[in-house]
């Protein structure tokens, strides 16, 4: 757009640093599924055995 | 000006950071979702610090708007395959804890000011990020309370033996 200066893109990280980033994204995103997926069984197994609570 | 949802999730956080870092002072949840956060870190802070430590032990973190920096570059990846769950929100908070850690391993001061930047960035994280999510998932307390909460005294461990105990004797007769 005339007379829009375009937007400053973010500054860049150092590679060491985005590498670390993904790979503790994709160690979070497992450890959050897993942890998930857990509750999910542990939940169910209350209702079945103790359908109670 | 900030709603009541954000000085909810930053209570949240504070009470979370102070917790995972021993803090002394600090007496009992004050609420039931700060408790069962508080419960959980035990398990699932280990689990993080375990397996992300390899990674953070190769840059150095040595202020708060580098640990800020990281937490939202992690975050915007995390959350990049379009799919959230209470797991991976918990996650906010355990990756938010060893940032924290990782702070005062690198010797910066943690005074209340910099607990309370860290508070503050993961709040605002959550709340321009995953609180429509949250408010559709029961919120903190119908939905994470739900799904977190142990209500009965039965463990996972003791769940999980009796389950293979009912496995066993179906195995045997059939």
């Amino acid at each position: 757009m005339p007379g829009k200066t375009p937007r400053k893109a973010a500054a860049p990280t150092a590679p060491a640093e985005a590498e670390v980033v993904s790979e503790c994204a994709l160690q979070l995103r497992r450890i959050g599924d897993k942890w998930n997926l857990r509750q999910k069984i542990l939940n169910l197994l209350t209702k079945l055995f103790c359908p109670e609570t | 000006m900030e709603t009541a949802d954000f000085y909810y999730v930053y209570y949240l956080a504070q009470d979370y950071l102070q917790y995972v870092l021993q803090e002394s002072h600090l007496g009992p949840a004050q609420t039931r979702v700060a408790h069962v956060l508080r419960n959980i870190a035990s398990s699932l802070q280990d689990q993080t610090e375990e397996a992300l430590r390899p990674f953070l032990d190769r840059i150095d973190i040595t202020s708060v708007a580098v640990a800020k920096r990281i937490f939202n570059g992690v975050m915007e990846e995390k959350f990049a395959d379009g799919n959230t769950n209470w797991g991976r929100i918990m996650t906010i908070f355990t990756f938010g804890g060893l940032l924290t850690k990782k702070l005062q391993e690198h010797g910066v001061q943690l005074t209340g000011e910099e607990k309370e930047q860290i508070s503050y960035f993961i709040t605002e994280y959550i709340i321009n990020n995953k609180a429509e999510w949250i408010d559709a998932n029961g919120g903190w307390e119908n939905g994470f309370l739900t799904k977190f909460e142990r209500r009965s005294r039965l463990s996972f461990s003791k769940i999980t033996a009796m389950f293979i105990a009912v496995f066993t004797l179906f195995r045997e007769y059939y």
